[in-house]
């Protein structure tokens, strides 16, 4: 599927703009002659610009302004430095992977141009220049180049577009629980980037828990969930302006088993990784690490990661928030508060990870930053990786690193 | 002369030449580019100076031009003078370069009625 996609509307939509506007060209050599002859060459077609040695030709490319230049026509024996030192710096940049290079060439044995690819060049143009010849090479190159970087912008803008819309869902579900719950506010939202905070540091300094990069993203929109059971609950009692009787309590206390009936209903989607952290985390998100939560009383990590760190989430953003019973706590009163056990026992470790990042925490629940951003960035850099380590596009690696719904 | 004959002269052909460069305008161009270019004076300058890699370069510019200007004779000699320099002879690059400035200074004057 997707494959299909990529093909039908990218390779059209890169055919489509050719010719639209005119590339650039860098041409880089000391020769004046041989610059002459590849400008006569190209300039019909492209837009040029010269080095004439291999430092002038960095200068011009760094700083990501290599992103100017269709192609890079290199000639490897110059003064200052030469074409092999350019290769080596452009390959340590990852700069080849975005901006080809044609060596020219004065040697054609197979050894040279062995050497020649072997520095990671797209094609060669070997003396003497044959004028079509060489104009060909460098248009096959280009156009190759013009395909890959619009495949790779499709994809990216693809998987953002998916992304969105999969964030938008979750936010829209996320939110049915505050559309009802009159004072709840930011929580949701809140839960979802304190977890994700938490789940960084806890990352950072341990890997006990095997939770790989997509664990965590899939935990934070699960963490959004956590409250879903409350849905079921009386609007008596979960509007309620005054305290709860016992009574009252009880029944409020059920929303967490509540909730994960709702997600467990969800059969068909059982083993996905949503599900199964939605499921966690609706249900223990409530329990303690000392065994005195509920629904079931479960203890240590008998309570899965996922939902210990939703509940700790949960007591802090509800203890640094106003509510119609109480003010906003200070980051610092709500931290001793956790830490002295006031609101139940956490993993230590946990709390551990917490106090260490109480700031990035506090920063994050009052960020206005929207989560989507840079992220078509940040997935086009994620594909070209993919790309580099492969050599081929392989599917199966971008289907899976970049999720399913494109 | 004819270019065609000055080209056969200096050990090229000139159907090739031209087929390359596509027409006689281009390598009328750059054949009287080349009088002017200065890559010959370069090596026989750094050859004087000892300086065995700035002469390789010369010697290598020099030879790339020839093969690109169908320069047969030139471009033979300038490519062995240039690989006794790239493998660091420089008495054998000297020695060489004699040849070099004969093959060039024909060339010379034979492209210089040629475009006349």
């Amino acid at each position: 599927m997707l494959r299909r996609c990529i093909f039908i509307g990218v390779f059209f939509m890169a055919e489509e703009n050719w010719n639209k506007e005119k590339h650039k060209i860098l041409i880089v050599d000391d020769s004046e002659m041989n610059r002459d002859m590849l400008k006569e060459i190209l300039q019909g077609d492209y837009e040029i610009e010269f080095a004439t040695n291999g430092r002038e030709a960095i200068r011009l490319i760094d700083n990501k302004q290599f992103e100017k230049y269709a192609v890079m026509l290199l000639d490897l024996v110059m003064p200052e430095m030469d074409g092999f030192d350019v290769m080596e710096w452009m390959n340590g940049k990852g700069v080849l992977d975005e901006l080809p290079v044609i060596i020219i060439s004065s040697d054609n044995s197979p050894k040279s141009m062995n050497e020649v690819f072997k520095l990671g060049a797209s094609d060669y143009i070997s003396r003497p220049f044959d004028f079509r010849i060489v104009r060909r090479r460098v248009s096959n190159i280009v156009r190759l180049y013009e395909k890959q970087k619009k495949l790779v912008d499709g994809i990216a803008q693809q998987v953002v577009l998916a992304q969105k819309n999969k964030n938008m869902l979750n936010e829209v579900l996320c939110h049915f629980v505050e559309f009802r719950n009159k004072e709840s506010g930011d929580h949701v939202r809140n839960i979802k980037k304190i977890t994700q905070v938490l789940l960084m540091t806890l990352t950072r300094k341990t890997n006990m828990y095997n939770l790989s990069a997509a664990d965590l993203s899939v935990i934070v929109d699960a963490s959004g969930l956590h409250d879903i059971g409350k849905l079921l609950i009386p609007d008596e009692i979960l509007n309620k302006p005054g305290k709860l009787t016992p009574e009252e309590f009880d029944i409020m206390k059920t929303h967490s088993a509540i909730g994960s009936d709702m997600i467990k209903q969800l059969e068909e989607y059982k083993e996905e990784p949503l599900i199964k952290y939605a499921y966690q985390i609706t249900r223990w998100h409530h329990e303690r690490y000392d065994g005195r939560g509920y629904p079931d009383g479960l203890k240590g990590d008998e309570i899965p990661i996922a939902a210990q760190i939703v509940s700790l989430a949960d007591v802090y953003d509800a203890l640094t928030s106003e509510r119609v019973y109480k003010k906003a706590f200070s980051k610092e009163t709500a931290r001793d508060m956790i830490v002295n056990g006031e609101c139940g026992i956490f993993n230590p470790f946990l709390v551990e990870c917490f106090v260490s990042s109480i700031d990035e925490i506090d920063a994050a629940k009052h960020s206005n930053a929207h989560p989507d951003k840079d992220e078509f960035v940040a997935t086009r850099e994620r594909i070209l990786r993919i790309l580099k380590e492969n050599g081929d596009i392989n599917y199966e690696e971008l289907e899976s690193e970049i999720g399913g719904g494109v | 002369m004819e270019l065609k004959e000055a080209i056969e002269k200096l050990g090229g052909s000139y159907e090739e030449l031209i087929s390359r460069l596509m027409n006689e305008n281009m390598v009328r161009k750059f054949l009287t580019k080349f009088l002017d270019e200065g890559s010959f004076s370069e090596l026989k300058t750094t050859l004087n100076e000892n300086k065995t890699e700035e002469a390789f370069k010369a010697a290598h510019t020099l030879k790339g031009l020839c093969q690109n200007l169908a320069l047969g004779t030139l471009g033979k000699s300038s490519s062995d003078c240039c690989e006794a320099l790239r493998a660091g002879d420089l008495e054998s690059g000297k020695k060489l370069f004699g040849k070099v400035q004969a093959d060039y200074i024909e060339a010379i004057d034979v492209l210089k009625v040629a475009l006349a």
